[in-house]
């Protein structure tokens, strides 16, 4: 499976795979500062400066991709990886039709 | 165990993180039956969380975060009451006595009481001049080691002080309006007396 960066435009295929990588990071630094903060182990303080910064990455990354008209892009790179991750999940789990698949070609 | 479909790429690092990774790997090169080479690999991946749940990085959490803590509260020069920073710039200022004679570098604050430039470390006060000492201010552009370069010339009680900063317009308009704010403050209070 390969990810479909398209050559008429390489500027705007390139940068959107870079923002569609930053994305992903930042989804899972979100997702991890949420275990963060339901893990109790953070103060207020602590809460409402790390809430801010994260607004301030998502709102950065939206004005980025705005800027350059690359929401098709990035949209398009991460669903290609997210396919390719489902398919390495699958095979992993399921190494039987792993095989058949090699059979088959 | 039956996989779970339709995961993300982030669904899964996520889990993978929340879980946590453990890697230990003995090696050894040996050449005709001697061991020559060896390599011990002990490597730990996983969220902080989940790290603290295991007692792995506990000092080193609570450290980075203290350490964060003690920077923001120290990270600014003291404040009178009632003052208010208007403008903040990375910049410096013209030192010279004696044998020394430098430009000092720390951050630019104009509040609605004073310009001041603050480093931080060590703490220090490089530069103080309450608005009401200010005189004349005058932006003029100097030739430094070849290159033309901005600075504010800024007449404090009769002496000039040189000052540089990333922009300098702008700090000269931080300035002229604090200045400017400082008059209004100053007649309005005249009206209330009188």
């Amino acid at each position: 499976m390969a990810l479909e960066v398209d050559e008429n435009n390489l500027k705007q295929g390139l940068l959107g795979l870079v923002v569609a990588l930053v994305e992903i990071i930042q989804d899972l630094v979100e997702r991890q500062a949420i275990r963060r903060i339901e893990g109790g182990r953070l103060d207020e303080d602590e809460i409402e400066r790390l809430g801010k910064a994260l607004i301030d990455l998502d709102e950065a990354i939206e004005k980025i991709k705005l800027d350059n008209d690359l929401e098709d892009v990035v949209e398009s790179v991460i669903s290609s990886l997210d396919d390719v991750a489902d398919d390495l999940l699958n095979k992993f789990f399921n190494p039987e039709s792993w095989a058949e698949e090699v059979e088959e070609i | 165990m039956k996989p779970e479909r339709d995961y993300g790429l982030v669904d899964i690092l996520d889990r993978l993180l929340n879980k946590g990774l453990i890697l230990n790997a003995d090696l050894i090169i040996t050449v005709a039956g001697i061991p020559l080479i060896g390599l011990s690999l002990k490597a730990a991946l996983a969220s902080i969380e989940t790290m603290l749940d295991y007692g792995m990085l506990e000092a080193w959490d609570r450290e980075t975060r203290e350490w964060y803590k003690k920077q923001l509260m120290e990270s600014g020069p003291h404040l009178a009451d009632g003052e208010v920073v208007l403008y903040k710039t990375f910049g410096y200022v013209w030192y010279s006595q004696g044998l020394i004679s430098s430009w000092r570098p720390g951050f630019w604050y104009v509040t609605n009481g004073r310009v001041l430039l603050w480093r931080r470390e060590p703490e220090e006060a490089l530069f103080e001049a309450f608005l009401g000492e200010i005189g004349s201010i005058e932006a003029r552009s100097e030739i430094d080691f070849g290159k033309e370069r901005e600075e504010l010339n800024l007449e404090v009680e009769g002496r000039i002080a040189r000052i540089r900063s990333s922009d300098v317009s702008e700090f000269e308009d931080a300035i002229r309006k604090a200045l400017a704010s400082q008059d209004i403050a100053q007649s309005q209070s005249c009206q209330i007396r009188f």
